[in-house]
C-alpha cells in the first residue's frame, strides 16, 4: 500500500505541474502525509478532518485526493463510493488492493442486512444469520463498557461496523488474507479498517466461540485505536485474549484447558518460548506448537501484569506505546521493574499455574468445506464411529466403537457400559465419549451419572456445545432453569443456530417470566424452524416435558436442523 | 273462487297421485318379496306374483291418481263440494256458488244482480281461503308412513330370512327360463353315418363311423362327410353349420348325403323342404366338436432351472417334446443380457410326434461377464397346415456366468450376519443378570435362552466356516476367522451355560444358597464378554478389509470397461462405418448400465465400512469427482459427433483418475489395521521373525545331530548285520504270526477306539517286516517300537472290553468272547513286545559307540536342544498373547505348536540319554511341524497381498472342508476297464520325485527305491 502512496505522490507533483508553482504544494504534501498517518493510526476522524482540509488545497478531480477520499470512505463503509474514488484515482483492480477490496466489501455487503445498537451497526446474511443479532449486539455492548472501564477508551467517530461474512472465502475477499493462509491459520475473524470482520459460524462445522471472538476483535480494536496502532502482537494477542471474556464477567477466563495443558508440557519439558524469540512476529516462530505456546505465555504475561498492578499497568503500557516507548520500556515504565526482572517475574508465573496433568487434544476450528462429515440433518439418533478417530488411546477407541454399535442396535444399556469402559480410560479427556457416554445414560434415566460425566467434560472442554446442550436437557428436565439457561446460553455462545437451543430458551424463559426474551427465542426459533409461530410455541411447550423417552438425542426433529456436533473451541484470528 | 277450484284441484291430484305410487310402491314391495318367498313352494307361483307385483303396484298408483282423483276433484261441483267438506264455514256457498256461474250463462230465476253480488262476495272469500286447509295432506303422511312400515317389516324379513328368498327367487327365474326353452325339435332323421377326412399334415386316415347321432368330433379342416335317411319324403334338404347353409343330395326323397369342414366348434341341424319354400320340418341342433390342434409340449429335463456356469463352459441340455400331430422344429432360444432380441439356434430337426434328445451348448462363442445371467428355452412348433404351426415353449431357465466377486459378496454378508448376531449376544451378555452382584435365580434362568442363541450362533459360525471352505474363491481368512472364532467362543458360550445350569441346580436344592457357583458364572460371562468384545473388533476389521477388497476389485472392473470400451473406439477410428459407430453406442450403453451398476455396489459397500479411519468421504468425493456417467455422457456425444480422437482422449482422462482411485485404494488396504491394531501387528511381526530363528536354529541343531548319529552308525553298522542275521528268521516269524492273529480280529469284536491302535500295530509290524527285508535293522526297530506300544494299547482296550462285559452281566457268550479276545491280544502284545526287545538288544546301548569328545558334543547340541524347547514354549506363549487381541490362531493351531515343543523336549531328553538317532528322528518331527507351521502362516499372511504392513490376518490350518478339488469339477467314474493306473497318475507321481522327499522321510524313501531297483 505504501507503493501505492508514493506513486500517487508522484503523480501529485506531475499532476499539479501548473499548479505546483503555488506555495500550497508544500502544504498539500504534509495533508496528504496526514491523512496517511491518521487512516495508519486507525483515527478515521483525524483521517477525516485532515482530507477536508486537504480538499479545500487540491483540485476535487486530482487522482491522490481521490485515492484518500476512496480510502475514507473505505473506512467509514461507503464501499460504493469507495469504489468510484479509487477508480477515479486510477488504482488498479488487483488482488490486495484497496479498490478490489472495496469492490468485493461492496458485493458481499450490499445485500445484507443491518442492526444497530447504541455503538454499532450489525451487517448480517439474510438469513438464519438473523439469530445472531440480539445476541451479537448484546456481546458488543457489554464488551464496550467493560474496555470503557479497564481501558477507559471508547472508540470516537460514530457507531463501529461488525460485518459477518458467509464463509471463509467470503473473509478472504473482504480482508488482506488469502483462502490459503485462513486454511491454514484456522483464522475465524479480523479487526482491521476500523471495523470487525467475522465469519457466520455456519460455516465452521463444530461452532466456535462466536461470542467470546467478537469481543476478543473488539478488544483489538481499541487496543489499536487506543495506541494508534503501535502495539506489537505479542501484546496485542495477550491482551486480546486475556480481556475478550470481558463481556460476559472477569478477565482471563478464556483460557481453555486444552492450550494450558499444552503449556504445562512446555514447562515441564522448560521448553517455553523466550521473549526474544517472540520477535518480530509469533506467526514466525517454527512450528505451529510453538505460536500456540507463545499465544499462551503472553496471555499470562497480560495476566501477570493485571493480577499485581491491576488495569492501570495495561492502561500505561498502551498509552506509552502510543507515546512512541518501546515495548520493552513500556513495560518498564509500567511496571517499574527492569525488563528482565519483569520477564523473570512472568515466567515464574507461568510455572505456578496449575496445569492439566496430561496433554488434551488441541482445538480446532474445521471449517464445513474441510469437514470430513458435510451431512447437515444428522442431529438425530446419529451414529458416528468417527468421532473416536480424536482417540489416541486404542483400548478406549474400541471400547467406545463397541459403545456405537450397540447404540446403532438400540441396546443402550450395553451401549452405557461399552462407553463407560472407554470412559474409565481415558476420563474427560475426550468430548466425544463423553457425550456419547452420557447420551447413553440420559436414555436410561441415570440423569444424576449423566450430568457428572458432562460436567467432567466441560471442565476440560469449556464451551462445547453439545456437551452443553445434553446439560442443560438434563437440567431443564429437573425444571432447574436457571442452571438450564446458563448451559443452553453457554452452547448458544459456540453453536448458535442449533434449533433445539432456542426452543429450549424459549422454554426456559418463558417458565422465568421473562417475556421479551421469549420473543426473541421463539423468533429465532421460527427462522431455524421453518415452523409457524404457534407450533413453535407448542413444540416448546412440549419440549422435554413428559417424563417418559423425553431423554433420548434427537427428540427435536425439525425441518432443516443445524448439524450437531461435538464442539471445538476457539482458534481466534491469526491477527487484527 | 275460479282460482281457488283450480289450485285445490291440482294440489288434491298430486296428493293423491303420490299418495298412490306411495301405496303403489309398498304394494309392489310387499309382493316382490312374498313371491320370492311362495317360490320356494311354487316356482311358479311365486313367479306370477312376482310378475303380478309391478301391476298391482302399478294399479293402485293409477286407482288413486285417477279413479280417485275423478271422483273427487273431477269437476268444479266435486271439487266445490270437497272445498264444502273441508271448510264448514263456506258450507255449501262455494257449491251454489258454482251452480250460480253456470246458470248465469242462461235464464237465471234469481236477480242477476243479486247473483252477481253474491259471486263477488264469494270470490272475495275464496281469496282468504287457505288450500293448504282445504287439500288435507294427512293421508299423504300415513301412505308415506306405510311405505316407511312396509320397507322396514321387509328389511327384517329379508335380514332374517334373505338366503331363503335369494333361492326362491333363483327359482322363480329358472322356471321362466324353462319356459323360455320349452320350444323344442324332434329328430327327423335316422342314424347317421358320418366319415372324417382329416387334413395331410394330421397324417390320419380317414375314417368311416355308422350308425351315429350325428355327434362330430374332428380336428379343424377336416372335411365330415354325412349319410342319412330322412324321417318324411322330401323335396330339397339342406345342412346348417353353425348358421352357414349348405345343400345335401336327396335321392329316393328320403336318402340325404352332404359334407362340410369343421373349422369351429357349435352345431348344426338340418332342415327339410316340400315342394315350397317354407322348410317343413327342422332337426335338432347336433353338436359339432373340434378338436382344437393342440401347442407342442417341451420340457426340459437337465439341468436344473438355475445354474452356475463358467465363462466358456459346455453345457448340456436334455429336452422333450412331444405333439398331438407332429413336430415341425425345434429350437434352442437364449438372451444374453443387454442382446435386443433373441438368439435361436436350431436343435437336430424333428418331424415326428416326440422328441426326446441332448444338445451340448458351448457357450464360449457368447460374450458374457461373469455375474451375467443368460435366460434360455426350448421351443418347438407343430406341423398345423390349417391354422398354422402353433408354438411351443418350455419354461424359461437360467444359466448364471460365475462371478467371484459376487460369491465372495454373499459370503460376505453370510459373515456380516453373524457378525450382527455377535454383537446382539454382546448386548444380551451385557444387559442380562449373570453379573449382577445380588442375582435374581429366576432371571438367571431366563437367560438360558441367550446360552441357546449363543451355541446357535457358534454352531452357525462352524456351520458357515465349513460351508464356505467348500466354495471357491472366498477369502481364506474370512474361514479361518470364523472357523478358529466359532472355537473360541464356542468354549466360553458352553463353559456359561454348563455353570448356569449348575448354579440354578445349587440354588434349588441348597435352598438359596449358591455356594460361590453364582459369583463363578458372573467371572465366565465375564470371560465371555472380553472374547466377544475381541472377537466382533477383529472380525468388523476382517469385514471392512474384505470390503475395501471387493471395492479394489469393483474398480479394476470399471477400469477394465474403460479400456474396452476404448479399444471399440479404436475400432470404429480404424474402420469407420455407420455399423461399427452403432456398435460402439450399444457398447456405451451396455457398459453405462454396468458402471451404474457397479457404482451404486461401491456405494453400498463402502456405507458398509465401519472403520473409522477409512477416509469414506474422500473415497466418495473421488468417485463423484471422476462422475463416470457424465464422462460417457461425454465420450457419447463426441462419438455422435464423430470426434473419437477427442473421444478417445476423455477416456484417457477418465483412466487417470481412475487408476487414482485404484492407488488411493490399494494404500487403504496395505495401511488398513495398522490404526486398529499397531500392537497386534508389531507382536505378529515379531513372532514371525522369531519362529523363522527357531525354525533355522532347530535345523542347525539338527544337521550336527545328524552327523553325530551317522558317526555312530557307521560305526555300528557290520556288527548289527552280523546279529541281526541270526535272529531276522525268528523274528519275522513273531511277525506274521501276530499280524495274522491281528487280521482276524472282526471289527465288532472291540469298541471303536480300538480300531485306530488295530491299524497302526498293523501298519507298523508291515514297516518292520519290510525292513527286516533289506536288512535295515535301525527302521525295523523304529517300527517294532511304534508297534509295541500299538499293541499295548490294543491289549488294554480287550481287557476293557471284557470287564465292561462283566459289569454290566453281559450274556456268558459274549462274556467269554471277550475274555478269548483279551487273552489273544495280551499274548500278541507281549510277543510283539519279546520280537521289540530282542531287536532293541541288537543295538548297544545308546552312545556306547561314541567316543568323549562325540559325547561331550552331543551334550552341548542336547542344551541347545532344550533352549529351543523354551523357544517353542515362548512362541506359544506369543500366541496365547495375541489371541487375547484377535482370534489369529484356533486351537489346533495352539497344539500344533505344542507339539512341536514337545518334540522339541523330547528330542532334548533323547539326546541327554546320548541316544543321538531317536533325538534326531524327534528332531525332524519338531522340524517338519515348524515349517508346516510356517508355511500355514505364510499362506494366511500372502491372502491378504500385503506388505507386511496393516491388519494380521487369521492362520488357516487347512481345515477346509472336501478334497481341495472344486466342487464344480467333475469326478471321472472308472470303467471296469481302467485296472491301470492312469497316465496323469503316474505323471503325478513322477513329478512329486522331482520335487523331492520332505526330509524326515528322506531315508525311508531311499531305501524304498534302492528296493525296487534290487
Amino acid at each position: 500500500m505504501t507503493r501505492v502512496v508514493s506513486i500517487l505522490l508522484l503523480s501529485l507533483c506531475l499532476s499539479t505541474g501548473v499548479w505546483a508553482q503555488d506555495s500550497g504544494k508544500a502544504e498539500a504534501k504534509t495533508q496528504l502525509s496526514k491523512v496517511e498517518t491518521a487512516l495508519d493510526s486507525w483515527d478515521i476522524p483525524a483521517a477525516r478532518r485532515e482530507l477536508q482540509t486537504l480538499e479545500e488545497l487540491l483540485p476535487e478531480d486530482i487522482e491522490p485526493l481521490k485515492y484518500f477520499q476512496g480510502r475514507v470512505a473505505f473506512e467509514e463503509g461507503r464501499y460504493t463510493e469507495a469504489v468510484e474514488l479509487l477508480q477515479a484515482a486510477n488504482i488498479e483492480d488487483k488482488p490486495g488492493s484497496y479498490l478490489r477490496l472495496a469492490k468485493e466489501t461492496r458485493d458481499i455487503v450490499k445485500s445484507h442486512a443491518r442492526a444497530e445498537s447504541e455503538h454499532f451497526i450489525f451487517f448480517y446474511p439474510k438469513g438464519k444469520d438473523e439469530v445472531l443479532v440480539p445476541y451479537a449486539l448484546e456481546t458488543l455492548e457489554s464488551i464496550h463498557r467493560a474496555l470503557y472501564e479497564d481501558l477507559g477508551h471508547k472508540p470516537p467517530g460514530g457507531k463501529i461496523r461488525v460485518e459477518v461474512v458467509n464463509n471463509a472465502r467470503e473473509l478472504s475477499k473482504v480482508s488482506t488474507l488469502t483462502y490459503q493462509q485462513i486454511q491454514t491459520t484456522g483464522t475465524i475473524a479480523i479487526c482491521k479498517f476500523n471495523k470487525l470482520m467475522v465469519t457466520s459460524p455456519k460455516a465452521v462445522a463444530r461452532g466456535y466461540d462466536w461470542q467470546d471472538t467478537l469481543a476478543h476483535e473488539y478488544v483489538h480494536l481499541v487496543v489499536s485505536q487506543m495506541s494508534r496502532n503501535t502495539v506489537p502482537i505479542w501484546l496485542h494477542e495477550g491482551l486480546a485474549k486475556f480481556l475478550e471474556s470481558r463481556w460476559r464477567g472477569k478477565p482471563g477466563l478464556a483460557m481453555t484447558p486444552s492450550t494450558l495443558a499444552l503449556l504445562g508440557r512446555r514447562v515441564k519439558q522448560d521448553k517455553l518460548i523466550p521473549f526474544e524469540k517472540m520477535h518480530p512476529s509469533i506467526a514466525m516462530l517454527p512450528t505451529a506448537e510453538d505460536a500456540a505456546t507463545a499465544f499462551a505465555e503472553v496471555y499470562f504475561a497480560i495476566h501477570y501484569l493485571h493480577e499485581t498492578l491491576g488495569n492501570k499497568a495495561l492502561r500505561e503500557i498502551i498509552l506509552g506505546l502510543r507515546d512512541g516507548k518501546q515495548d520493552r520500556k513500556a513495560v518498564e515504565a509500567a511496571t517499574g521493574m527492569p525488563f528482565a526482572q519483569f520477564e523473570k517475574n512472568w515466567l515464574a508465573h507461568i510455572k505456578q499455574q496449575q496445569f492439566p496433568k496430561e496433554l488434551l487434544p488441541r482445538d480446532e476450528v474445521v471449517l464445513k468445506e474441510n469437514a470430513k462429515d458435510k451431512d447437515e440433518k444428522k442431529k438425530g439418533r446419529e451414529i458416528s464411529f468417527g468421532d473416536f478417530v480424536e482417540v489416541t488411546e486404542l483400548p478406549a477407541r474400541k471400547f467406545a466403537h463397541l459403545g456405537e454399535l450397540m447404540r446403532e442396535r438400540n441396546r443402550i444399556k450395553a451401549a452405557a457400559e461399552e462407553y463407560a469402559k472407554a470412559h474409565k480410560l481415558v476420563g474427560d479427556k475426550y468430548e466425544s465419549v463423553s457425550n456419547k457416554y452420557a447420551l447413553a445414560l440420559m436414555e436410561l434415566k441415570r440423569l444424576d451419572e449423566a450430568e457428572q460425566v458432562l460436567r467432567g467434560s466441560l471442565r476440560v472442554h469449556p464451551g462445547s456445545p453439545s456437551t452443553s446442550v445434553h446439560l442443560g436437557r438434563i437440567l431443564l428436565l429437573r425444571k432447574d432453569f436457571p442452571k438450564a439457561k446458563q448451559a443452553y446460553l453457554e452452547a448458544l455462545a459456540a453453536d448458535p443456530f442449533d434449533p433445539e437451543i432456542h426452543v429450549a430458551l424459549m422454554r426456559i424463559h418463558g417458565a422465568l417470566g421473562e417475556t421479551a426474551l421469549v420473543t426473541r427465542t421463539k423468533a429465532a426459533s421460527v427462522v431455524l424452524t421453518g415452523l409457524e409461530p404457534e407450533d413453535v410455541e407448542r413444540v416448546s411447550k412440549d419440549f422435554l416435558q413428559e417424563e417418559s423417552g423425553q431423554v433420548k438425542e434427537g427428540q427435536l426433529e425439525l425441518e432443516g436442523t443445524a448439524p450437531k456436533a461435538p464442539a471445538a473451541a476457539p482458534s481466534k484470528d491469526g491477527g487484527r | 273462487m275460479e282460482g281457488l277450484l283450480t289450485t285445490v284441484r291440482a294440489r288434491q291430484r298430486r296428493h293423491l297421485w303420490l299418495q298412490g305410487v306411495l301405496l303403489g310402491t309398498a304394494a309392489l314391495l310387499v309382493l316382490g318379496v312374498a313371491g320370492g318367498f311362495l317360490a320356494l313352494a311354487s316356482p311358479s307361483l311365486g313367479r306370477w306374483v312376482m310378475w303380478l307385483a309391478p301391476v298391482v303396484g302399478a294399479l293402485v298408483a293409477g286407482a288413486f291418481g285417477v279413479w280417485l282423483s275423478l271422483r273427487t276433484v273431477g269437476d268444479d261441483l266435486r271439487t266445490a263440494r270437497l272445498i264444502g267438506e273441508r271448510r264448514p264455514e263456506l258450507s255449501l256457498d262455494v257449491l251454489a256458488a258454482v251452480e250460480l256461474a253456470r246458470e248465469r250463462s242462461g235464464q237465471p230465476p234469481h236477480s242477476a244482480d243479486l247473483a252477481e253480488a253474491f259471486l263477488q262476495q264469494m270470490d272475495v272469500r275464496a281469496g282468504q281461503v287457505d288450500v293448504g286447509t282445504v287439500v288435507d295432506r294427512t293421508r299423504l303422511k300415513h301412505a308415506g308412513l306405510a311405505l316407511g312400515g312396509v320397507v322396514l317389516v321387509l328389511a327384517v324379513v329379508l335380514g332374517l330370512w334373505g338366503a331363503q328368498w335369494r333361492v326362491g327367487w333363483s327359482k322363480a327365474l329358472e322356471s321362466a327360463r324353462r319356459i323360455g326353452a320349452a320350444e323344442t325339435r324332434e329328430p327327423i332323421t335316422g342314424d347317421i353315418e358320418l366319415t372324417y377326412r382329416y387334413p395331410a399334415y394330421t397324417g390320419l386316415e380317414p375314417r368311416t363311423v355308422p350308425g351315429t347321432n350325428g355327434e362330430v368330433s374332428a380336428p379343424a379342416g377336416t372335411e365330415v362327410q354325412l349319410k342319412t335317411r330322412s324321417d318324411r319324403e322330401v323335396e330339397r334338404a339342406e345342412l346348417v353349420v353353425n348358421g352357414e347353409t349348405l345343400p345335401l343330395t336327396v335321392n329316393d326323397k328320403r336318402e340325404l348325403t352332404g359334407s362340410f369342414v369343421a373349422k369351429k366348434p357349435g352345431t348344426y341341424h338340418f332342415v327339410f323342404y316340400g315342394a315350397g319354400r317354407k322348410a317343413i320340418a327342422t332337426g335338432p341342433d347336433l353338436p359339432l366338436n373340434v378338436e382344437v390342434d393342440a401347442p407342442p409340449q417341451v420340457n426340459l429335463l437337465t439341468p436344473a432351472a438355475e445354474i452356475e456356469i463358467d465363462p466358456g463352459q459346455k453345457v448340456t441340455l436334455k429336452y422333450e417334446a412331444n405333439d398331438d400331430y407332429g413336430l415341425n422344429g425345434l429350437s434352442l432360444v437364449f438372451r444374453t443380457p443387454g442382446a435386443k432380441e433373441e438368439t435361436r439356434i436350431a436343435l437336430p430337426r424333428a418331424d415326428s410326434r416326440r422328441e426326446r434328445n441332448t444338445f451340448t451348448w458351448d457357450l464360449g462363442t457368447l460374450k458374457v461377464q461373469p455375474g451375467d445371467r443368460i435366460s434360455y428355452y426350448v421351443e418347438a412348433k407343430d406341423n398345423d397346415a390349417v391354422e398354422g404351426p402353433k408354438r411351443g415353449v418350455s419354461r424359461t431357465q437360467v444359466l448364471r456366468v460365475y462371478s467371484a466377486a459376487e460369491h465372495a459378496r454373499q459370503a460376505l454378508e453370510k459373515a456380516e450376519a453373524l457378525w450382527g448376531r455377535m454383537v446382539d449376544h454382546l448386548a444380551d451378555r451385557l444387559e442380562g443378570p449373570d453379573r449382577d452382584r445380588m442375582k435374581d435365580p429366576a432371571k438367571v434362568a431366563s437367560a438360558q435362552t441367550v446360552d441357546t442363541t449363543g451355541l446357535a450362533l457358534v454352531a452357525d459360525m462352524r456351520g458357515l466356516a465349513q460351508q464356505l471352505g467348500r466354495e471357491r474363491d472366498i477369502p481364506g481368512e474370512l474361514i479361518t476367522a470364523l472357523a478358529n472364532i466359532s472355537e473360541t467362543l464356542g468354549q466360553k458360550v458352553r463353559a456359561t451355560a454348563d455353570l448356569r445350569r449348575v448354579y440354578l441346580r445349587t440354588q434349588q436344592r441348597r435352598g438359596g444358597d449358591d455356594f460361590g457357583t453364582g459369583t463363578r458364572l458372573g467371572a465366565l460371562v465375564e470371560e465371555e464378554i472380553v472374547e466377544l468384545e475381541k472377537d466382533i473388533l477383529y472380525l468388523e476389521s476382517l469385514l471392512d478389509r474384505q470390503k475395501l477388497e471387493a471395492l479394489q476389485e469393483m474398480a479394476k472392473q470399471l477400469a477394465a470397461e474403460r479400456r474396452e470400451l476404448a479399444r471399440l473406439i479404436e475400432d470404429y477410428k480404424n474402420n469407420p462405418d455407420e455399423q461399427t459407430r452403432d456398435q460402439v453406442m450399444q457398447q456405451i450403453q451396455e457398459m453405462r448400465s454396468r458402471i451404474e451398476e457397479l457404482m451404486k455396489r461401491m456405494s453400498e459397500m463402502r456405507q458398509g465400512i465401519r472403520d473409522e479411519h477409512l477416509n469414506a468421504e474422500a473415497l466418495q468425493e473421488m468417485m463423484k469427482d471422476q462422475d463416470m456417467q457424465s464422462a460417457l455422457d461425454d465420450v457419447e456425444k463426441l462419438m455422435r459427433e464423430g470426434k473419437t480422437d477427442e473421444a478417445l482422449a476423455k477416456l484417457q482422462e477418465l483412466s487417470m483418475q481412475m487408476d487414482e482411485m485404484l492407488n488411493g485404494l490399494n494404500d487403504a488396504q496395505d495401511e488398513f489395521g495398522n490404526e486398529q491394531y499397531p500392537e497386534l501387528a508389531q507382536k505378529f511381526g515379531q513372532f514371525m521373525d522369531e519362529l523363522q530363528k527357531t525354525a533355522q536354529e532347530q535345523q542347525r541343531v539338527a544337521d550336527e545331530t545328524k552327523k553325530l548319529r551317522d558317526e555312530a552308525r557307521k560305526q555300528n553298522k557290520d556288527r548289527l548285520a552280523e546279529r541281526g542275521k541270526a535272529m531276522k528268521d525268528e523274528l519275522q516269524r513273531q511277525i506274521d504270526q501276530v499280524q495274522k492273529d491281528y487280521k482276524s480280529i472282526q471289527p465288532d469284536e472291540l469298541n471303536s477306539r480300538a480300531s485306530r491302535p488295530l491299524e497302526e500295530a498293523q501298519a507298523e509290524l508291515e514297516n518292520a517286516k519290510n525292513a527286516l527285508k533289506v536288512d535295515d535293522y535301525d527302521l525295523a526297530a523304529e517300527s517294532m517300537q511304534r508297534a509295541s506300544e500299538a499293541a499295548q494299547q490294543l491289549s488294554m482296550y480287550g481287557e476293557q472290553q471284557k470287564a465292561l462285559d462283566e459289569m454290566y452281566g453281559n450274556p456268558d457268550d459274549i462274556r467269554e468272547q471277550s475274555a478269548r479276545l483279551a487273552e489273544r491280544l495280551e499274548k500278541d502284545s507281549k510277543q510283539v513286545d519279546d520280537a521289540n526287545r530282542n531287536l532293541q538288544s541288537l543295538f548297544p546301548p545308546p552312545g556306547s559307540q561314541m567316543g568323549q569328545q562325540e559325547k561331550q558334543q552331543l551334550q552341548q547340541l542336547a542344551q541347545q536342544q532344550q533352549s529351543l524347547e523354551q523357544k517353542a514354549k515362548g512362541l506359544r506363549q506369543q500366541m496365547q498373547d495375541m489371541e487375547q487381541m484377535a482370534p489369529l490362531f484356533g486351537q489346533e493351531a495352539g497344539d500344533q505348536m505344542d507339539e512341536i515343543g514337545r518334540r522339541m523336549g523330547e528330542a532334548a531328553q533323547r539326546m541327554e540319554g546320548k541316544d543321538a538317532n531317536r533325538g534326531y528322528g524327534e528332531q525332524q518331527a519338531a522340524l517338519e511341524g515348524l515349517k508346516q507351521f510356517q508355511q500355514q502362516m505364510k499362506e494366511s499372511q500372502q491372502r491378504g497381498k500385503g506388505k507386511g504392513k496393516g491388519l494380521p490376518l487369521p492362520m488357516g490350518m487347512g481345515r477346509r472342508e472336501g478334497n481341495g478339488r472344486d466342487p464344480r469339477d467333475k469326478v471321472e467314474i472308472p470303467d471296469e476297464e481302467a485296472y491301470q493306473a492312469p497316465k496323469e497318475f503316474r505323471k503325478d507321481l513322477l513329478d512329486a520325485m522331482k520335487e523331492g522327499t520332505p526330509e524326515k522321510y528322506q531315508d525311508q524313501v531311499k531305501r524304498y527305491y534302492e528296493e525296487l531297483v534290487k
